[in-house]
């Protein structure tokens, strides 16, 4: 049984599904930014499945350029959750909700 | 139209002389400096005006006033100040008769009382002030008659109002008389907005507002309204927009300025000013500028029938009501005030019944006496240590003969004795009234407007000479402890010492002995008891005698032909016969105008028919055939006769109201009047019940109490509240919660989806 697209895309929005739940419910930060993670993978899992089913390679530079994006979001989130950690002490995002550190 | 440079030295020396006085004259504070500068002022323009008038050093064919039936119109365009499409207003100066003799009088007068001033305002506080408004005064008043055009005049006529508002309030200390300024402006402005309308509308009719033809399409407004035909006799007309609605709008300018019913409550309030002030611009010149205004415009007021019967009418009744006030006013001044408003009915009266003339040569005759008598009662209110009341004053003519003498002149010239100036200008408009062929006024009514006139020579010869009685004959009460103490509304403006010392010790003798010995310092410093009289200094004293000679031979360039034939010289109206070719004809009726066109209309107004600029003699112009308003030829034997009757008529009521006032003051000088007379018919307190405190109810409760604060505070105060509660409700959003606002994102992005998915596909419907 050869993989069908809609296999790929039914596991790409369940993956999203899962992220964005855990965006909303979780409350450490790290588990919000690695939900976060998620979405952007189970978005990338969906380009490479349509580049690669319509024989198209823009959908994988697409992939390059959301990869690079969520490198340089990794780093400017862990910085801040680094600084929120070190005025807070504490990871949990509902203590941080005086728009201020 | 024959070019002059020197005119606009009439009107800018006083400027130059108000600026030197304002920016120099504050620093120096020295009151000879500041006097010669405002005296040279008015002088340079008193002699450039003689000059052109008279064409003294040659120059003009002719001066504005000479040249017999040929006149010249002088004139000189300094500058296109408004050019807008059709609109077109000229900077620039022109004199005609009219303005002629309007500036020779008014600079003659002025400098008068100029020198006079200087020695009133002695001591002032002010002095660099009071002169530069005066001189500013000068300048707008010229403008205001020099003007070739009605914008031009507009800005004097507004100019004269400011100086007027200045020098009422010039006391800034009393109250009393900043309320007077504010008064005189406020009733002004009421007039004005008839002005300013009346100017539109002419322009909207002629397309012009220039007074004279002018070469380079500049037409006058005046000739093309005198070659329309005029209005018929209907009240209609005056709502209709046409001519009668301009003069009916014109007129009330006139009304404010003029001091006539119904906006004449400024004028008495007026008298808070230095007397030079009210002899100059409340009495001689500028009160008189509503009547300029109406003889300028003859041609419109001509073909406004409806418009000369209310002239004549609002004329007539200002006359009698101003005289019955002023029978029983108390203070010299107010009595002065309400007779300068009853002769100015006089002039609007003439105005009215369509004798122009008559209107102009009193407005001469009244410059002079009435000065005369304003400076006279300034010199009686000098020398009585600044007390205006004449109860308290009485037997003055022992103590201040000059005064006395001169004033007498005024007083049997405002009467109406032979030979003096008043006698011949107010018999001449009594029978003009009379004999008036004006067109729209009933014969009836004729007779009518001619018995108030009568009956105001009356009253006038009676409060005059109670006016005379109370203040310079009888017992001398200034010497009686006055009741209250009088010292409150004195020395406003100089402390009286120095009055004191300049008229005792300051150079001349006799006067210094007319004061009583028992004057004393304190008495002048405490101004409790009793106070002495004294003659004022001689640059008070000299105009007076000047006015006064003015006052008994100014009416001899008037004098009817129907007089000077009785005496057997057999002259013509010298004053008609040089005025009278300024003045519009009177246009046909309007009936016989149907068949004639206006070629034949055309030549009607004579000054104002076209003049070669090279000064010739002006294109012949045919004489109006009727014996109207045109430079009379000599009149049938019967009118002569009927009008050496009522000359008689109006010399037996001068006399019998002399009679009758000498019999009654000289008793009881001090007989008590019916009281609504005293209180000027409660005029003040109606107009202040019905139109100020509705006007001043409706701004506190309707616009400021519900619309101010209902609506425009209501709008921003809404919108402010209506800010803060929305935020109000959207702030609730805002919990802080990361996680609301990631389901917040949430949510925007399936409503989104949920949208596209709805509209573009189909199966999801």
């Amino acid at each position: 049984m050869t993989p069908q697209l809609s296999w790929y895309l039914a596991l790409s929005a369940i993956l999203f599904t899962i992220g964005v739940v855990g965006v909303i419910v979780k409350r450490n930060v790290i588990s919000m930014f690695m939900c976060i993670e998620l979405m952007l993978n189970a978005v990338n899992l969906s380009f490479v499945a349509f580049s690669s089913f319509f024989r198209d390679v823009s959908g994988q530079l697409f992939v390059f350029i959301v990869m690079t994006v969520a490198a340089a979001e990794a780093a400017v989130g862990l910085g801040i959750i680094i600084a929120i950690f070190r005025n807070r002490e504490s990871l949990d995002v509902d203590d941080a909700n005086i728009l201020k550190l | 139209m024959f070019p002059n440079n020197y005119l606009c030295l009439i009107i800018f020396a006083p400027l130059v002389g108000a600026a030197i006085n304002w920016f120099v004259g504050r620093r120096l504070r020295n009151e000879t400096f500041i006097g010669v500068v405002a005296c040279g002022a008015v002088a340079v323009s008193a002699v450039v005006a003689f000059a052109i008038a008279f064409n003294i050093g040659g120059g003009a064919p002719a001066g504005a006033l000479t040249g017999g039936e040929h006149p010249t119109v002088i004139g000189q365009q300094l500058w296109t100040w408004i050019e807008v499409g059709k609109f077109r207003a000229d900077f620039g100066l022109a004199m005609d008769r009219l303005s002629g003799i309007y500036v020779c009088f008014i600079t003659l007068v002025a400098l008068l009382i100029h020198i006079f001033a200087t020695g009133y305002m002695h001591g002032d506080k002010g002095f660099y002030r009071f002169f530069a408004y005066l001189n500013l005064f000068m300048f707008a008043m010229l403008t205001l008659v020099l003007a070739d055009n009605f914008l031009l005049m507009f800005v004097g006529w507004e100019g004269v109002g400011l100086c007027s508002y200045l020098l009422i309030g010039f006391y800034t200390k009393r109250k009393a008389a900043g309320n007077a300024a504010k008064k005189a402006f406020i009733a002004n402005r009421v007039g004005d907005w008839g002005v300013v309308l009346g100017i539109m509308l002419v322009f909207f009719l002629t397309g012009s507002i220039s007074f004279f033809d002018k070469g380079h399409d500049v037409h006058s407004a005046l000739s093309i309204i005198g070659s329309m035909t005029a209005d018929s006799f209907t009240w209609g007309a005056l709502l209709a927009g046409g001519v009668t609605s301009a003069a009916i709008l014109l007129f009330i300018g006139a009304t404010g300025k003029s001091a006539q019913i119904p906006l004449f409550v400024w004028l008495p309030d007026a008298m808070a000013g230095p007397t030079p002030v009210s002899a100059l611009i409340h009495a001689a010149t500028m009160v008189t500028a509503g009547v300029y205004m109406v003889v300028r415009c003859s041609a419109i007021f001509l073909h406004a029938p409806t418009a000369m019967y209310i002239v004549a009418i609002i004329g007539a009744a200002t006359a009698l009501f101003a005289a019955t006030i002023g029978l029983a006013q108390n203070d010299i001044k107010k009595v002065l005030a309400y007779s300068t408003i009853s002769q100015l009915g006089y002039m609007f009266l003439a105005c009215g019944v369509g004798a122009f003339v008559a209107a102009i040569f009193h407005v001469m005759t009244h410059a002079f006496f009435k000065a005369l008598l304003f400076l006279g009662s300034g010199s009686v209110i000098h020398g009585m240590h600044h007390e205006q009341d004449m109860r308290r004053m009485g037997g003055l003519k022992k103590y201040m003969p000059i005064t006395f003498f001169t004033m007498m002149a005024g007083w049997l010239a405002i009467c109406g004795i032979v030979p003096f100036a008043g006698f011949f200008s107010k018999d001449e408009i009594l029978w003009r009234t009379w004999s008036t062929t004006a067109a729209g006024i009933p014969g009836g009514a004729a007779r009518f407007l001619w018995a108030v006139g009568v009956l105001t020579a009356l009253l006038t010869a009676i409060y005059m000479t109670r006016l005379m009685v109370m203040t310079f004959w009888g017992s001398e009460r200034f010497r009686e402890v006055p009741a209250e103490a009088h010292g409150t509304e004195a020395h406003a403006h100089s402390s009286s010492d120095e009055i004191h010392a300049y008229a005792s010790h300051g150079g001349h003798g006799d006067e210094g002995e007319l004061l009583h010995p028992l004057e004393t310092e304190d008495d002048e410093e405490h101004h409790a008891g009793p106070i002495t009289p004294h003659e004022s200094p001689w640059s008070m004293t000299v105009p007076l005698i000047v006015l006064a000679i003015l006052s008994t031979v100014g009416g001899l360039v008037g004098i009817p032909y129907a007089l000077s034939s009785a005496v057997g010289l057999k002259v013509d109206n010298y004053f008609e016969e040089t005025l009278s070719p300024v003045i519009a004809a009177v246009p046909k009726p309007s009936t016989a105008e149907a068949g004639t066109s206006t070629t034949s209309a055309a030549p009607e107004l004579l000054s104002h028919s076209p003049q070669p600029i090279d000064g010739a003699p002006p294109l012949t112009v045919s004489k109006n055939e009727g014996p109207e308003l045109g430079a009379e030829p000599i009149p049938n034997p019967q009118e002569i006769t009927e009008e050496r009757l009522f000359t008689l008529i109006s010399l037996a009521i001068a006399i019998a109201g002399i009679a009758t006032g000498w019999l009654i003051f000289q008793k009881r000088p001090l007989l008590e009047l019916p009281r609504i007379l005293e209180n000027k018919y409660y005029v003040d307190e109606i107009y202040d019940a019905v139109i100020i405190e509705p006007i001043k109810v409706g701004s506190r409760e309707g616009l400021w109490k519900l619309f101010d604060i209902g609506v425009i505070d209501g709008i921003v105060n809404g919108l402010g509240r209506s800010v803060t509660e929305i935020g109000g409700l959207v702030r609730n959003i805002q919990v802080g919660f990361v996680r609301s606002y990631a389901a917040f994102i949430l949510l925007g992005a399936l409503a989104v989806i949920g949208y596209f998915i709805v509209k573009f596909i189909p199966f999801a419907r």
